[in-house]
């Protein structure tokens, strides 16, 4: 796998890191969860991107 | 008119659920064959007054509608590198989802503490001749995974590779469903005969003495706390507001050839500790890797396959201190799996 993934904690820290199982595991085991950005759609009445969890 | 029960179309949702009673939309329902050809059966349990005083007789008078039970219902396919995310994504609880296509799902269990004690809902639909003349098109919001278990034995053929997973519902069902459901998923089913497999660092593959293996993972939900003051009705029966978990266990068994220097003994004696990995692969966009990250031997045995020495070996999955008991990280063209809804 390649790449970096965005996880979240319990206590609200952000953290990037490789997308592994060796990295994601020990996160995930702790709490942690997928964030990702997505962009709303053209003529949205958002303008930046909103972070969602998985 | 009669009708063969392998009409019977199923799908279900591919991504979760926000809650317990928001059904799946259609674009997050995909399609998909199963083995077992028998519809979902809803049990509406009734109850009568035959034990109450006051009538002048011990029979009953009338009957209550008292609650529903949908499942446990199980959905047992042959073993495919799509089923198999879903199942840990939906049996464990807690899933990231990495690259673009091929998508790698990487499943561990949800942590009580932030995730709480229910894995994600999703909804299940099935159809016989669905549209005017239906003879059968419900569909049940609210169901999770109680659990799953992964079968490979020695056999040739699709049977041999085989997953079973067992759902549980609310309650709550949707007549017609209204969903069209999609085109069937085209799935790449992972053979035994792809199997990689090392245990507490002895490999059974290239030993040429695996003979079965069953590896899994049990929610053991609670029947019955999910009838709560204000956990809904349906169709006047009571449903289930919430679907929890109880202890969970992890399940890790295999049989293999006795043969020179077999350690198995060795290992239980000694309570020696280590990983056990699985390993099923279609190509190198699917597959799927099962990590046990501390296991231990609870029992061994001896035995007899076709004439031939066996051992079974039950496994004592544990908790590793840094990576817990399983990650389950299985790789999919499909994208979606375990995706909250937009």
């Amino acid at each position: 796998m390649k790449g970096k993934v965005t996880m979240r904690g319990p206590e609200g820290d952000v953290v990037e890191v490789d997308a592994s199982p060796e990295s994601l595991t020990p996160l995930m085991v702790l709490g942690y969860v997928q964030v990702m950005k997505t962009k709303p759609a053209a003529g949205g009445e958002k303008k930046s991107e909103v972070t969602l969890e998985r | 008119m009669s009708v063969n029960a392998r009409e019977l179309l199923v799908g279900w949702g591919k991504g979760k659920q926000s809650d317990i009673d928001t059904a799946n939309l259609v674009g997050a329902i995909w399609r998909l064959n199963k083995i077992n050809t028998a519809p979902l059966d809803p049990q509406f349990i009734t109850e009568d007054d035959a034990a109450e005083s006051g009538k002048g007789h011990e029979f009953a008078t009338a009957t209550y509608k008292s609650h529903v039970l949908i499942g446990p219902h199980p959905i047992e396919k042959f073993l495919s590198s799509e089923i198999m995310a879903w199942a840990a994504a939906f049996g464990l609880g807690a899933c990231v989802k990495t690259g673009s296509g091929p998508y790698v799902y990487t499943c561990t269990p949800q942590v009580p503490a932030t995730a709480g004690i229910e894995t994600p809902y999703f909804s299940y639909i099935e159809q016989i001749r669905p549209g005017g003349s239906a003879i059968w098109d419900k569909m049940y919001p609210g169901c999770r995974v109680a659990g799953f278990l992964v079968s490979l034995i020695t056999a040739p053929g699709r049977a041999s590779s085989k997953i079973t997973i067992d759902m549980v519902g609310s309650g709550k069902i949707t007549e017609p469903s209204a969903i069209t459901l999609p085109a069937k998923t085209t799935e790449k089913e992972l053979p035994a005969a792809s199997l990689a497999f090392t245990s507490i660092s002895v490999n059974y593959v290239s030993l040429k003495c695996i003979i079965s293996l069953e590896w899994g993972w049990n929610n053991n939900v609670r029947e019955s706390t999910g009838f709560y003051p204000g956990s809904g009705t349906q169709s006047g029966y009571a449903k289930k507001g919430r679907i929890e978990n109880g202890d969970r266990m992890p399940v890790f068994r295999f049989v293999a050839r006795c043969r020179v220097g077999t350690p198995e003994y060795t290992l239980l004696i000694a309570l020696t500790t280590g990983t056990a990995v699985i390993t099923q692969t279609y190509d190198a966009d699917n597959t799927y890797t099962a990590t046990f990250h501390q296991l231990a031997y609870k029992s061994v045995q001896i035995g007899d396959d076709e004439g031939l020495v066996t051992i079974s070996v039950e496994g004592s999955p544990m908790y590793h201190t840094s990576n817990g008991v399983l990650t389950v990280v299985a790789t999919t063209a499909v994208d979606g799996i375990c995706d909250a809804p937009a």
